[in-house]
């Protein structure tokens, strides 16, 4: 899993390329450049995992150009730019659009290094949620129709006499389903089982 | 047989229709008729003289009206049977019956002396001669009387606001002219009358109303004539509509030019201030943060447990390239600034003077700006890249007017100079009336990047002053000028100049 947390460079000046690379590797991140926007866009892939440094100036296809396709594609990454000449518009589109962070060269560098590891830690944590919410799902899918009508009463914060008046069974079927669902969905807690429901 | 001796009031009594009921006998003895022979005929016809017909008709027709704002007393000759005319002063009431209906109209004449009738003969011919001058009058001209009624409108007028002369008179001004224009214009009519200058004709531009609807730009003037107390307007409109059209060309395209012109100096300006830098921080920018991250990268390895020495030697190496890669960009400059040649051309300094203040008034900025040119004739030449002289004076104007911007518009003047200064250089100076340059700002105002205005770039002054310098010339500010700043520069002559070559063999 860690192998696939990726830096994805793209940048046209291959020097600067070379050392964003370096910089970044000599901290022990992983990663992959590219020398333009095309050849980003061709080679990456849905599944991919880590985030995106931008060169805002670029021949062909500006980084803001880029930003809103891969928006459009539904890659889900955090992105950074970097730009040689800031202003303002730019960076504020920029960040409309989405952006974690908006260098200027010449930049900090450890503060690039941390925003760098913080734009992982943010694709770590949508894929953990992401992760959590499939796990929670497929719980849900293992309660029988009585067990998930039991479970609406709960999270609409029925007691069981009144779900067996609801449901015209017997407070004692009520309690027997309430344990099966806590078990089921691997919740210790009433709250803890709301929590869970709205998480995914 | 003199009748004008005997001042027997004529009477007149009309019917309804015009037409002659009663006449007194001696005015019918006066005309050369029997009683009997006017009776029943029309009164204007018969006994008016054409000239004056339309004129009668419109009184009587006033008086048959019963309208309660009758005409005064009014002067008009009759006829008499052998065609001589005799001057009488009228005075119209209308008759009304038990009912109040107007059934006819009574009128009674004073007769004028005959010296007076000369004087009307000759008043007559001045009048036919005025006549034809308003009727072959391009301007529309309009009388009206004291209550703004329409008396007299010539033929233009026609062909002006689309009215034929019988359908304007009697009505209100108003229908061609709007209200308020009319109120404004007495109210000037009334200053002026209090200053006593009582003929002033007062001009503007208001739009009239065509009788289709359309609004004619015009040009109005309007005079107030007093003749025997009484008094009266006259308005004289001149169509525009043409010149209007070709005002807003000529300001559509003027707008055009200096907008090309906003964008040539506003480049120049730029060029080598914002262009270039933009561009060189840019260059520059790429090699320096590659050499940042480098050299981050190199200390992040050697903190690590294991030293990649090959790695760290690679990217030292990496770190000199990217130093270089600098160093081109800076020699790559430096070269293309050497390589601009520069013109010098002979300059008369006024002339460059007087076309960089006509550039300087197109800027909307110093538009409402006085000039004031204080020169010294006959300068000697001066050998100067003219562009360049021109952009320093141009700068100083413009900083002139900005910094008036918060005096009234009244007391916004730049004065420019030109004189020989003692060492005989040429010296010109820019003044305004603004609130000066403090002290401690005097020593640092020509430094690049120092501003003291809001959106300033600090680029001016200082690229006037490396101008200046590379013509061999001076620049400062006069400290004894207080009532604003006084910034001045100097410029070789080419007498200087030789002296110079000479001094140095």
């Amino acid at each position: 899993m860690e192998a696939n947390n990726t830096v994805y460079i793209v940048d046209d000046d291959p020097d600067v390329l070379d050392a964003t690379c370096m910089l970044l590797e000599s901290t022990g991140l992983q990663t992959r450049p590219f020398n333009s926007a095309k050849s980003f866009l061709k080679n990456i892939k849905h599944s991919a995992r880590g985030c995106i440094i931008l060169d805002v100036r670029m021949p062909n296809m500006s980084g803001l150009t880029l930003q809103t396709e891969i928006k459009r594609r539904k890659i889900n990454l955090p992105v950074i730019f970097i730009t040689g000449h800031g202003d303002v518009p730019m960076a504020v589109e920029a960040m409309k659009n989405g952006a974690l962070e908006f260098f200027q060269k010449p930049f900090r560098d450890q503060e690039f290094i941390d925003c760098v590891n913080r734009a992982l830690d943010i694709n770590q944590d949508r894929i953990d949620n992401l992760n959590r919410a499939h796990s929670i799902q497929r719980r849900i899918a293992t309660l029988t129709k009585r067990e998930h009508q039991i479970m609406q009463h709960m999270l609409d914060g029925h007691i069981t006499k009144v779900i067996a008046d609801k449901l015209a069974i017997s407070p004692r079927t009520v309690e027997t389903h309430r344990a099966r669902v806590m078990e089921k969905m691997q919740a210790k807690t009433l709250a803890q089982l709301i929590y869970m429901v709205i998480e995914a | 047989m003199n009748y004008l001796d005997l001042p027997k009031p004529a009477t007149l009594i009309l019917d309804a229709g015009g037409n002659i009921e009663h006449i007194s006998a001696a005015t019918c003895a006066l005309l050369g008729y029997q009683a009997a022979e006017l009776h029943s005929l029309n009164w204007i016809n018969t006994c008016v003289p054409a000239l004056f017909q339309i004129k009668t008709k419109r009184i009587l027709d006033t008086v048959l009206a019963n309208k309660t704002d009758l005409p005064e007393q009014i002067i008009y000759p009759i006829l008499g049977k052998s065609g001589d005319q005799y001057l009488f002063s009228w005075y119209s009431e209308p008759r009304l019956d038990a009912s109040a209906r107007v059934i006819g109209s009574i009128t009674t004449g004073i007769a004028i002396p005959e010296d007076a009738v000369k004087q009307e003969n000759s008043y007559l011919q001045t009048a036919a001669r005025n006549q034809a001058v308003l009727d072959n009058a391009i301007e529309a001209i309009i009388s009206t009387n004291s209550r703004g009624m329409i008396t007299h409108v010539n033929k233009a007028t026609e062909s002006i606001l689309g009215y034929k002369s019988v359908e304007l008179m009697g009505r209100r001004i108003t229908c061609l002219i709007p209200m308020h224009i009319i109120r404004d214009c007495a109210r000037e009519i009334r200053t002026h009358l209090q200053s006593l200058d009582t003929h002033t004709g007062i001009s503007r531009e208001v739009s009239a109303k065509h009788k289709d609807g359309r609004k004619i730009p015009v040009e109005l003037t309007v005079t107030e004539i007093t003749v025997g107390g009484t008094f009266s307007f006259t308005g004289i409109m001149r169509d525009i509509s043409e010149r209007k059209l070709s005002e807003a060309r000529l300001k559509k395209s003027k707008e055009e030019v200096q907008q090309a012109r906003d964008r040539l100096t506003q480049m120049d300006r730029l060029h080598l201030a914002s262009e270039m830098s933009a561009g060189l921080a840019h260059e520059l920018n790429q090699p320096l943060s590659a050499i940042s991250m480098y050299a981050q990268g190199c200390h992040n390895l050697l903190n690590n447990s294991e030293l990649d020495r090959h790695k760290l030697s690679n990217t030292l190496l990496r770190i000199d390239s990217q130093a270089q890669r600098a160093g081109e960009i800076i020699r790559n400059i430096r070269a293309l600034m050497e390589r601009r040649e520069l013109h010098h051309q002979l300059t008369d300094i006024n002339k460059l003077i007087h076309s960089t203040i006509e550039l300087a008034e197109e800027d909307y900025e110093c538009r409402a700006i006085d000039f004031e040119c204080a020169f010294s004739p006959a300068l000697p030449q001066v050998e100067i890249v003219y562009g360049q002289i021109q952009q320093v004076l141009l700068n100083l104007i413009r900083n002139a007017c900005d910094a008036m911007i918060a005096i009234p518009v009244e007391e916004k003047l730049i004065t420019i100079s030109s004189a020989i200064n003692p060492e005989g250089f040429i010296r010109v100076s820019v003044r305004d009336r603004g609130s000066g340059i403090d002290e401690q700002h005097r020593e640092k105002i020509f430094q690049t990047f120092f501003s003291t205005k809001q959106s300033g770039m600090g680029m001016g002054l200082a690229i006037s002053y490396s101008i200046i310098s590379s013509h061999g010339g001076v620049m400062g500010i006069n400290p004894e000028y207080s009532n604003g700043a006084e910034f001045f520069f100097t410029l070789p002559t080419m007498i200087n100049l030789r002296e110079q070559s000479h001094g140095s063999k």
